[in-house]
């Protein structure tokens, strides 16, 4: 456990120039594209209303009030979130290579260490769960930073005062990553657990067996998937004789998907252990 | 001791060893020396479970490895095994993180022979003084074998010096050592056991002062003879 | 200490050889101390386990004796060391008297040759004439 620990605050050093940079990029880009929209608006409130052309009244019975949800579909809001989860993904794969790759290859010293290998498979892990997290709630800080600045620019009169939550909601992207319940936040996060574990185990079968490894790891991949899909396939094509209830169909799936996590971890302890090559 | 009993290991259908058994005793210097080609690096690999064999055995002190083996058995490979980033206190303070075996005293003095500097970035040094951290960090563990991968390839001649005194200092003591390497003539007084490798088989180990007692012959002599065979 | 290592011999042997020449001719003195196994192992660059050997040997045909845990000395013992003499003219005067065999030169004219060659070697080095 205190080895894990330490290979976990390692693995958040190593990266955690890099994730600042990444945080960086994403929201300032966020940023510069609320204050753009909003003085927008507002140069656009300011056109229409001149000379008293329109009253407010007027103006808000033909357009929309400004609120969060004006700034969420916009390119400058999605394309941050975009580069954050691909960034993210890429990290998935560049954690476990660039022990390997390096001019210094680290991946003698983490294999030598005199702890359980599984220990750098977790701490690996959940480095990228804390880095999904965090990237998560700091979106979430910002989206009240948004709110702020939107009331502070936005006279009362334009403004749509819509709450955080219910603006999370209503966004399709958003509500994937800021599930409103708890229990899809449970689903969302489990379901991207597995996936991690399941790409990690992929990528193991690589580094042991090379270039069949890329199959095998594929492979692994492809059938957790099907695995995992298969119950709802299954009730597609038999709709008529088999009939899952909700909850018997979720009992299910979690069912499938414990068992992928279980049936990768002790793969990814034997490939750990007894075949993979520096 | 270390036994290395009919490894056997192929890449692909490049059967690297074929057949390679040897022992190295504690407070020996046992020496692979390959002519040509490779081998010796795996060999070593294989003893640490760096990377799997396909056949035979490795035992250390009669037992398999187990993780508590990396306490007791360091190995030195060609290149460092710490972050490019990382200066060499932060080496040593992952080490002391790690390793109960880790000799911080031992660490500090191996600091003042190899004349190397605590906020010495890693990536800054000279390749010999890359090779020097690398000794440093496995010599400083309390272990009983230490496996030095080719320590004096591509080096400078004073680097070359420094690290041949290693050998014959109190840092080694009464450890086990293996070394490889592919020029016999840097380190033929230092060592007790000579294993020839050649194509992945052993073509003869010898106690190279028993050879030249009985034979009148130096190790290069032996070389000669068995790579001509 | 300066020993040009012969490949071919073993090396405590070339090291026991050694000190014997150094103890028959005077330039370790009796009772003098001889450097530890792991210095000597240091200044020629050569196995410790090889020193070792060479020590145990040499104590054992009492050249060195080592009390406790104290530094190895060069035996006072004087017999000893006269016999070391006799021994490595005993093994000069061979090789010399084997090679002037092989050259068939009889004795009568390898003498005054030999006293000649002593005579200029001396006069090379006058010091090294007087410690003998």
């Amino acid at each position: 456990m205190k080895n894990y620990l330490k290979l976990l605050n390692f693995e958040i050093n190593r990266f955690s120039k890099l994730y600042f940079l990444m945080l960086a990029i994403i929201f300032s880009v966020q940023l510069i594209s609320v204050f753009y929209h909003i003085f927008s608006y507002l140069a656009f409130v300011k056109m229409e209303t001149k000379g008293g052309r329109m009253t407010p009244e007027q103006f808000l019975a033909e357009h929309f009030p400004f609120g969060l949800s004006n700034v969420f579909y916009t390119r400058g809001f999605l394309i941050p979130i975009l580069i954050g989860v691909v960034g993210l993904i890429l990290y998935v794969f560049f954690i476990w290579y660039r022990d390997w790759m390096a001019r210094n290859t680290f991946i003698y010293r983490l294999l030598m260490l005199p702890t359980s290998r599984m220990n750098i498979f977790y701490a690996k892990l959940s480095a990228i769960m804390l880095f999904v997290l965090t990237t998560v709630g700091i979106q979430l800080i910002f989206l009240v930073l948004y709110k702020k600045i939107i009331e502070w620019f936005i006279p009362v009169v334009y403004r749509d005062d819509l709450s955080i939550t219910m603006a999370v909601v209503t966004s399709p992207y958003l509500n994937t990553i800021v599930p409103a319940h708890l229990s899809s936040f449970f689903v969302a996060y489990g379901l991207g657990l597995a996936a991690v574990i399941v790409v990690f185990t992929a990528i193991l079968f690589e580094r042991s067996f090379q270039l069949v490894g890329i199959l095998y790891g594929l492979l692994y991949a492809v059938f957790s998937f099907v695995l995992f899909s298969l119950p709802l396939v299954v009730q597609l094509l038999m709709f008529e004789t088999l009939y899952l209830y909700a909850d018997e169909m979720f009992i299910l799936m979690t069912a499938i998907v414990i068992g992928i996590i279980v049936v990768s971890l002790l793969t990814s302890r034997y490939l750990l252990n007894h075949k993979v090559s520096v | 001791m270390i036994e290395v009993k009919n490894v056997k290991k192929s890449y692909g259908r490049k059967a690297v060893l074929r057949d390679i058994s040897f022992t190295a005793k504690k407070g020996e210097i046992t020496c692979l020396i390959g002519v040509n080609g490779v081998g010796k690096t795996t060999i070593l690999n294989a003893i640490m479970g760096l990377t799997p064999i396909d056949g035979g055995e490795i035992l250390i002190d009669g037992k398999k490895l187990t993780k508590e083996t990396y306490e007791k058995v360091a190995y030195i490979p060609d290149s460092i095994t710490m972050l490019p980033s990382m200066r060499i206190k932060d080496a040593f303070a992952f080490m002391n993180d790690f390793y109960t075996s880790w000799n911080e005293k031992r660490a500090n003095e191996l600091l003042t022979f190899f004349k190397l500097n605590l906020e010495d970035k890693i990536n800054s040094l000279s390749k010999g003084n890359k090779m020097k951290v690398n000794l440093l960090l496995g010599l400083a563990l309390d272990a009983d074998f230490i496996l030095m991968d080719e320590p004096f390839s591509g080096i400078d001649v004073f680097s070359r010096e420094q690290i041949t005194k290693v050998f014959t200092s109190h840092l080694i003591e009464d450890r086990g050592v293996i070394i490889t390497t592919h020029d016999i003539q840097e380190i033929e007084h230092l060592i007790d056991q000579a294993v020839i490798l050649d194509n992945g088989i052993i073509l003869k180990s010898f106690y190279p002062e028993k050879i030249r007692e009985e034979e009148g012959k130096s190790i290069i002599d032996v070389l000669r003879e068995v790579i001509d065979r | 200490m300066k020993l040009n290592i012969d490949n071919r011999s073993p090396v405590y042997l070339q090291l026991i050889e050694y000190f014997k020449e150094q103890i028959a001719s005077g330039k370790l003195a009796m009772g003098e101390e001889i450097p530890s196994r792991r210095e000597l192992a240091r200044t020629l660059n050569i196995n410790p386990n090889t020193v070792q050997r060479a020590y145990r040997e040499m104590e054992e045909m009492g050249l060195i004796y080592t009390d406790g845990n104290m530094p190895s000395k060069v035996t006072r013992d004087e017999t000893v060391i006269k016999k070391v003499r006799e021994e490595l003219v005993q093994d000069a005067l061979e090789h010399f008297v084997s090679t002037i065999k092989t050259l068939q030169i009889p004795l009568e004219d390898v003498y005054p040759l030999l006293e000649k060659t002593y005579r200029e070697k001396n006069g090379d080095k006058a010091d090294g004439g007087e410690a003998k």
